[in-house]
C-alpha cells in the first residue's frame, strides 16, 4: 500500500532518488512538513489525538501513569498550544503481534496521528526479526488504510544480544520508515537507555526521569509538525 | 531377690499397665518419628533452597559493581567463604563459528534465519565461506535445514572457577573423551548446553557456535544444572561459557543489560541473615540485589512453613494425646488403689514411703513406654521410607537424630510424672477409713488441682515454644488444648448435673446408668474429658490437614503443567491448539489476559499512597516480593481476564459467583482474590472503573476469592463476569501438562515456527523441584494425620474398655437380679454409646472453634467447617462406644455370676 492512498499526503512515487535508493534528506523533510501541514490543517478546527501505541515502555511500568511520557507529552504539547491530546496505548508485556489487534479496538477513539512504538519485547524475548518486520508493517499499512497518520518509533535491543541481531532488528524501523515514507522518531530511548539514574531497577523500564527525557524527546519532535496548526501558544 | 514392692503392686494390673505402655509408646513413637521427619524435611528444604540460590547468600546487580560497593563486599563477607562469579544476559547463540556466514547459507535461506539481506551483508559478515558456494542441492537443503534452526536466544551464564558452589551438573556424554564432568576440565572456548538446544538448533556435541565475536565448540550436553531459580526475562535456555571468555565476545558494552551475580558458602558460624542486613545497609543502590538462602522459593518456604507447623503441633498433639491418655489409666489405677494405700497407712507405712511406691510404678512404667516407644519409632523411620518407596515411589529421609532420644526419654518420664503428680500429692491424704467407707471427695482441693493443672499448661508450653520457636504457636496449641480439657470436664459436668436433676423422669435403664456414673464420677468425668479430647484431636488434625492439603497439593484431576505458553493473540489461539493437538497433547486453560488500569473506585479516582511511594520515603530499594510488586503497581496497571466459573484452584470466600455473561447494558460483575482486594482496601459491593486501553469499563465487585498459587495454573488478581471484555485486545496464555522431554522440545520447536512472537516457558526444572517436595509434603501430612487419628480410637477404645471393665461388678449384679442379656446390653448401649457421642461431639465442636482460631491467626486464611469431617468423627466416636457397649455386655453376660464375689472382696 502506497502513502498517497491515505489521501492527505502527497504522492512519493515521482520523488527523485539517491543511487543507494534513499530519498533525498531535503525533500524528505519537506514532505513531512507538508504532510503535517495537511494535519495541522486539521487541527485547527479540532483537537489533533495522538495515540502512542507500546508497551511496557509507553504504559509506564513500574511509574505512576501520570509520569509515564505519554502523559507528560501531554502536558508539554497542551502548554506549548491548545487541542492537543495524547492518548497512552501501552501494554505492558504485549509484543507487536498484537499491534493489528490494538488498533482496531483504538479505531473508536478515532486518532489522528499514530507512533507506533512496537516491538521491544520481541527483541527482548528474540522474536525473528523478520516476524516483527511483519507486524509493525501491517500495523503501519492499518493505519494508513484509516487515514492516520504514522510516525514510527525506532528500538533497539542491547548489544549483548549481539551485533547480528541487535543490528538486523534496529533496522526493521528505518527501514520501513523509508519504504512507507513514514518519519521516525530515531531511537525512542534516545538518552535513556543504558544511562545510569534514567532506569528502574530492572534496567529496561525507564524511571520518571527517564519519561520525563523521552517526553521532551518527543516534544522536540512532534513541535515542528505540530506547529502550523492553530491554537493559542502556551503563556511565557 | 524379691521382687520391690512397687513391682509386686503391679502384678494384678497388668491390663492397666499394658494399657498403660501401649499407648503412651504408641503416642511417643509418633512424637519422636514426626519431629525426626521434621528435621530431616527442614534439613532437605535448607538444602534445596541453597540449590536453588546455589549458595548461602547471593549479591547481584544488573550492571558492574562500583569499588565502593566492591570494598563493602569484601569487608562484610568473611574471608574464610568460599565464593564464584557468575555474569547472566540474554544473547542469540548462533551455528558457526564467529565472523562466519553459515554454510550453505544463500539468499533462500537468509529470511527464514529471520535476518534480512543486507543485514549479511554488514560490515561484521565474512564472505561465504569455500563450501558454501558450491554445495550440491541435497546438501544445501541439509545445510537450509540447519540454517532455519541455526540461530537462538539463549540465556548465557558465564562463570567463574569455583562454580557450583553447592549442587552440579550432571552430563550426558561425561565419560567421554576425557571429559569427566569435572568443572575444573572446562576451559576456555567450551559451551555447556542442555539437550533441547541441541536439538532445537540441530546441533551436536562438538559442533562450533558463537556467541558476538567469539567461537565456542560444544563441550557437553548437561541433564542437571545447579540452581533452579527462575527470572520472567530468563526466557532461553541455559548455557554455560567460562567467564574468562567474555570480553572476546564483545558483547559486554554500553548499554548491554548483563547481570553480575557473586555467590558465597559462607563459614557454619555466620548467619547469612544477619549478614545479609549488614550487606543491604551497605549496598543502598536499588540496583544491588542481597539475597540468602531462606528467601529462595518463596511458595516452598510458605508450604514448608505451614506443614512443619503443622507436624509439630501434630506430634506435640499426639504425644499429649497419649500422655493424657496413660495419666487416664495411671489416674485410673491410682483411684483403684486407694484401698491398697489405706491398708498400708494401716501397716504404719510412712505416707513419704507410700508416695514413693507409685512414683517408682510410674517412672518404671514411663521408661518402659519410652524405650518402647523408642524401639517403635525406629522401625517406623526404617519401614516408612520402605514401603513409601515401595507403594509410591516417593523418597523420604529416614535416619532419626540421636537427639531425638534423649528427648523422648526425658519427655516421657518428665511428663508422666507431672501428669500423675496430681494423684500422688492425693495418695498421702487418703484416710485408713476409706477402707469401710469409700472417699467422697477427692483426696486433693481445688486450688492445688489448679495450681498443677497450670504447671502442666506451663510445661506444655515450655515444650512448644522449644519445638516450633514461634510464642504465638505454642500459645495457641497449648491453650486450644488445656482450654479444650477444661471445657470438656466443665461442660460434662454440667451434663451430668442436668441429667441427674431428670433422673425421675428416665426410665430404669438410664437411671441405673446415671447412678453408675455418680457413683465413680471422678472416673467418670476423667473418662469423659479423655475422651472429649481424643474426639477434640482427631477432629482438629483433619481439619487443619485439609487446609495444609489445600495450600500444598495440586487440585484432584489436575496434573502440574510444564509448558508455559503466552502472548497467544486471538486470530492465533485456534491455529495454536490445532498444531498442539496434532501432537497428541493439548492447550489447557487457555485464558484471556486484558491490559488495563485502575482508574475509580465508586467514582473517586484512584489513588493509593503506599502504592506510589516506598515505604520510609526517598529511593529505598524494595527488598521483599510485596515491595516489588507494590513498585510494580505504581501504574495501577492489571491483567484482568475473565471466565464463566472458578478454576478448581480458586476458593469463594465472599459474594456470590455471577450466573452467565452480563445483560446488555448492565454492570458486569468482578471477583478479586483476597489478598489484592485486602492490599488495595476494596471491598465487596465496590464499583470499579477500569481504562482498559483507552475505553473505560466499569464492574462491581461481587465475590472474594481465595487463589491456590501453588497449583501452577494460569490464575489472576482480578476476574471479570463475561460479556465485558470480550471485545477488548487481549493475548492469551496457557499450559501444557508435564511431557516426555523429546515431545516438550517437538512442541516447542513446532509452535516457535509457526507462531514466533508465542513464548514457550518450560519450567520442567523449577516446577519439578517444588513439585517433588511438595508431594513429599503433601504425602507426610495425610500419612501422619490419618496415623494421629488412629491413635486416637485406638486410645478411645482402650479408655472405654477401662471404664466397661471398671463396671463388671454392676454387671454382674444386675445379672444376679435377673435382667435378660438384650436388656444388659441396651443398658450398656445407653451408657458407652451415649458417654461417647456426648464426648465426640463436644470434642468436635471444640475442634471447630480451635481450627477456626488457629487458620485465621496463624495462617491467616479462611476456614470453611467440612461435614464430612464431623460426620466421619461423630461417627467413629459412635462406632467405637457402640462397639464397647456391646463388648462390654457381651464379656458380662458371659462371666459366671460367682464373679460377683471376687469382685466384690477386690
Amino acid at each position: 500500500m502506497k502513502a498517497s492512498r491515505a489521501g492527505t499526503t502527497p504522492s512519493y512515487s515521482n520523488m527523485p532518488r539517491l543511487p543507494n535508493g534513499k530519498v533525498p534528506i531535503a525533500a524528505f523533510t519537506a514532505l513531512l512538513i507538508s504532510a503535517f501541514a495537511v494535519l495541522a490543517q486539521q487541527s485547527a478546527q479540532r483537537t489533533v489525538k495522538i495515540l502512542i501505541l507500546g508497551d511496557s515502555l509507553t504504559e509506564g511500568l513500574g511509574v505512576e501513569k501520570e509520569d509515564a511520557f505519554p502523559a507528560k507529552l501531554d502536558g508539554m504539547l497542551r502548554k506549548w498550544r491548545d487541542g492537543v491530546q495524547v492518548v497512552n496505548g501501552g501494554s505492558s508485556g504485549s509484543t507487536s503481534a498484537s499491534g493489528l489487534r490494538r488498533l482496531k479496538w483504538y479505531e473508536k477513539a478515532k486518532p489522528d496521528l499514530v507512533l507506533l512504538a512496537l516491538g521491544s519485547n520481541d527483541g527482548l524475548r528474540g522474536v525473528k526479526v523478520e516476524e516483527t518486520r511483519k507486524n509493525v508493517e501491517a500495523a503501519l499499512l492499518f493505519c494508513q488504510s484509516k487515514h492516520w497518520q504514522v510516525v514510527l518509533a525506532g528500538l533497539k535491543v542491547p548489544p549483548n544480544y549481539g551485533a547480528e541481531y541487535a543490528g538486523a532488528f534496529e533496522k526493521i524501523y528505518p527501514e520501513l520508515a523509508a519504504k512507507y515514507k513514514v518519519p521516525i522518531v530515531k531511537f525512542l530511548l534516545e538518552g535513556v537507555a543504558g544511562e545510569p539514574g534514567m532506569n528502574q531497577a530492572d534496567g529496561i523500564h525507564p524511571n520518571e526521569r527517564g519519561h520525563e527525557r523521552i517526553a521532551e524527546n518527543l516534544f522536540r519532535f512532534f513541535q515542528p509538525l505540530l506547529s502550523g496548526a492553530t491554537g493559542k501558544p502556551a503563556p511565557g | 531377690m524379691p521382687m520391690p514392692l512397687f513391682l509386686r503392686l503391679l502384678k494384678h494390673k497388668r491390663g492397666a499397665w499394658i494399657s498403660f505402655v501401649s499407648i503412651y509408646a504408641l503416642g511417643l513413637s509418633v512424637f519422636l518419628v514426626v519431629n525426626g521427619l521434621a528435621k530431616n524435611f527442614q534439613e532437605e528444604i535448607r538444602v534445596k533452597s541453597k540449590e536453588l540460590l546455589e549458595a548461602d547468600l547471593r549479591v547481584h546487580a544488573r550492571r558492574p559493581f562500583t569499588a565502593a560497593e566492591e570494598a563493602h563486599i569484601s569487608r562484610l563477607v568473611p574471608a574464610a567463604s568460599k565464593s564464584a562469579e557468575v555474569w547472566g544476559f540474554l544473547s542469540m547463540l548462533r551455528m558457526g563459528p564467529a565472523g562466519q556466514a553459515l554454510p550453505g547459507r544463500g539468499p533462500d535461506t537468509a529470511s527464514s534465519l529471520g535476518v534480512t539481506p543486507e543485514t549479511e551483508a554488514g560490515p561484521g559478515a565474512a564472505p561465504t565461506g569455500a563450501i558454501g558456494a558450491a554445495r550440491a542441492p541435497a546438501v544445501r537443503a541439509q545445510a537450509a535445514d540447519k540454517a532455519m534452526a541455526a540461530s537462538r536466544l539463549v540465556q548465557v551464564k558465564a562463570i567463574s572457577p569455583g562454580y557450583p558452589l553447592v549442587g552440579g551438573f550432571t552430563f550426558a556424554g561425561a565419560s567421554r573423551g576425557g571429559w569427566f564432568g569435572r568443572m575444573e576440565d572446562f576451559r576456555s572456548g567450551e559451551i555447556l548446553v542442555p539437550r533441547e538446544l541441541l536439538a532445537a538448533m540441530k546441533a551436536r556435541v562438538g559442533d562450533t557456535v558463537s556467541l558476538g565475536a567469539k567461537s565456542f565448540v560444544i563441550k557437553d550436553e548437561y541433564k542437571t544444572r545447579p540452581g533452579g531459580n527462575f527470572d520472567f526475562w530468563e526466557m532461553g535456555s541455559r548455557v554455560y561459557i567460562p567467564l574468562a571468555d567474555m570480553p572476546a565476545t564483545g558483547l559486554d558494552r554500553k548499554g548491554s543489560r548483563i547481570f553480575r551475580y557473586r555467590y558465597f558458602m559462607l563459614p557454619e558460624a555466620i548467619d547469612p541473615g544477619t549478614l545479609r542486613d549488614s550487606l543491604d545497609a551497605a549496598l543502598s543502590d536499588p540496583e544491588v540485589d542481597v539475597s540468602v538462602y531462606t528467601d529462595s522459593g518463596s511458595d516452598l518456604s510458605r508450604s514448608f512453613h505451614m506443614v512443619t507447623a503443622f507436624l509439630k503441633m501434630l506430634s506435640l498433639s499426639a504425644f499429649l494425646l497419649s500422655a493424657v491418655g496413660a495419666a487416664f489409666f495411671f489416674r485410673h489405677h491410682l483411684v483403684g488403689e486407694r484401698k491398697t494405700v489405706a491398708v498400708l497407712t494401716t501397716l504404719g507405712a510412712a505416707r513419704r514411703r507410700i508416695v514413693g511406691i507409685y512414683v517408682a510404678q510410674n517412672l518404671f512404667l514411663s521408661t518402659l513406654a519410652a524405650v518402647s516407644g523408642m524401639a517403635l519409632a525406629r522401625l517406623w523411620s526404617i519401614g516408612l521410607p520402605l514401603l513409601l518407596h515401595k507403594l509410591y515411589n516417593i523418597d523420604i529421609p529416614s535416619n532419626l537424630p540421636l537427639s531425638t532420644f534423649f528427648i523422648g526419654l526425658g519427655l516421657a518420664v518428665c511428663t508422666s510424672l507431672l501428669f500423675g503428680f496430681t494423684g500422688f500429692a492425693g495418695l498421702g491424704r487418703i484416710p485408713p477409713a476409706t477402707l469401710i467407707k469409700p472417699l467422697e471427695t477427692a483426696p486433693l482441693g481445688v486450688l492445688p488441682r489448679i495450681a498443677l493443672f497450670l504447671a502442666q499448661g506451663a510445661f506444655f508450653y515450655a515444650l512448644a515454644m522449644a519445638d516450633s520457636r514461634s510464642w504465638l504457636l505454642s500459645a495457641l496449641s497449648v491453650g486450644a488444648m488445656g482450654g479444650a480439657f477444661l471445657l470438656l470436664g466443665a461442660l460434662g459436668w454440667s451434663a451430668f448435673k442436668v441429667l441427674w436433676m431428670l433422673r425421675s423422669r428416665m426410665g430404669y435403664a438410664l437411671r441405673i446408668v446415671l447412678g453408675s456414673i455418680r457413683w465413680g464420677r471422678e472416673k467418670s468425668l476423667l473418662a469423659f474429658a479423655a475422651l472429649g479430647f481424643v474426639a477434640f484431636t482427631s477432629c482438629l488434625v483433619p481439619q487443619l490437614q485439609d487446609l495444609i492439603l489445600n495450600e500444598i497439593s495440586v487440585p484432584k484431576g489436575r496434573v502440574i503443567p510444564q509448558l508455559f505458553l503466552f502472548d497467544i493473540q486471538e486470530e492465533q489461539l485456534q491455529g495454536l491448539q490445532a498444531l498442539i493437538k496434532s501432537r497428541g497433547q493439548t492447550l489447557a486453560q487457555p485464558s484471556p489476559m486484558v491490559r488495563a488500569r485502575l482508574e475509580k473506585v465508586n467514582g473517586v479516582p484512584f489513588k493509593r499512597e503506599e502504592a506510589g511511594k516506598p515505604a520510609g520515603g526517598g529511593n529505598r530499594k524494595a527488598v521483599t516480593l510485596e515491595e516489588r510488586n507494590r513498585q510494580q503497581f505504581r501504574n495501577r496497571g492489571f491483567n484482568l481476564s475473565y471466565r464463566d466459573s472458578m478454576s478448581d484452584a480458586e476458593t469463594l470466600i465472599a459474594g456470590k459467583w455471577w450466573k452467565g455473561r452480563a445483560a446488555e447494558g448492565a454492570v458486569p460483575e468482578i471477583s478479586m482474590e483476597k489478598d489484592f482486594a485486602k492490599r488495595l482496601k476494596i471491598r465487596l459491593g465496590d464499583l470499579l472503573a477500569f481504562d482498559v486501553q483507552g475505553v473505560e469499563v466499569e464492574g462491581k465487585v461481587t465475590s472474594l476469592r481465595q487463589v491456590r498459587w501453588a497449583s501452577f495454573q494460569p490464575n489472576f488478581f482480578v476476574l471479570f463476569q463475561p460479556g465485558a471484555l470480550e471485545e477488548a485486545p487481549k493475548s492469551f496464555l496457557g499450559t501444557i501438562k508435564q511431557i516426555p522431554p523429546d515431545q516438550a522440545e517437538d512442541i516447542q520447536n513446532r509452535v516457535s515456527e509457526a507462531f514466533p512472537n508465542v513464548t514457550i516457558l518450560n519450567l520442567k526444572d523449577v516446577i519439578g523441584k517444588t513439585v517433588e517436595t511438595l508431594g513429599k509434603l503433601t504425602w507426610l501430612v495425610r500419612f501422619l494425620s490419618g496415623f494421629a487419628l488412629l491413635i486416637g480410637l485406638a486410645i478411645l477404645w482402650l479408655v472405654v474398655d477401662a471404664l466397661v471393665s471398671e463396671n463388671q461388678r454392676t454387671i454382674l449384679l444386675l445379672r444376679a437380679l435377673g435382667e435378660p442379656r438384650s436388656r444388659l446390653a441396651r443398658l450398656f448401649l445407653a451408657h458407652y454409646a451415649g458417654f461417647c457421642l456426648m464426648a465426640g461431639l463436644t470434642g468436635y465442636f471444640l475442634s471447630l472453634a480451635a481450627a477456626w482460631i488457629i487458620n485465621l491467626v496463624v495462617w491467616q486464611v479462611p476456614w470453611i467447617p467440612d461435614l464430612g469431617i464431623f460426620l466421619v468423627c461423630a461417627g467413629a466416636s459412635l462406632f467405637v462406644g457402640v462397639l464397647c457397649s456391646l463388648y462390654a455386655a457381651y464379656r458380662g453376660a458371659g462371666q459366671p455370676l460367682r464373679g460377683l464375689l471376687s469382685l466384690t472382696r477386690a
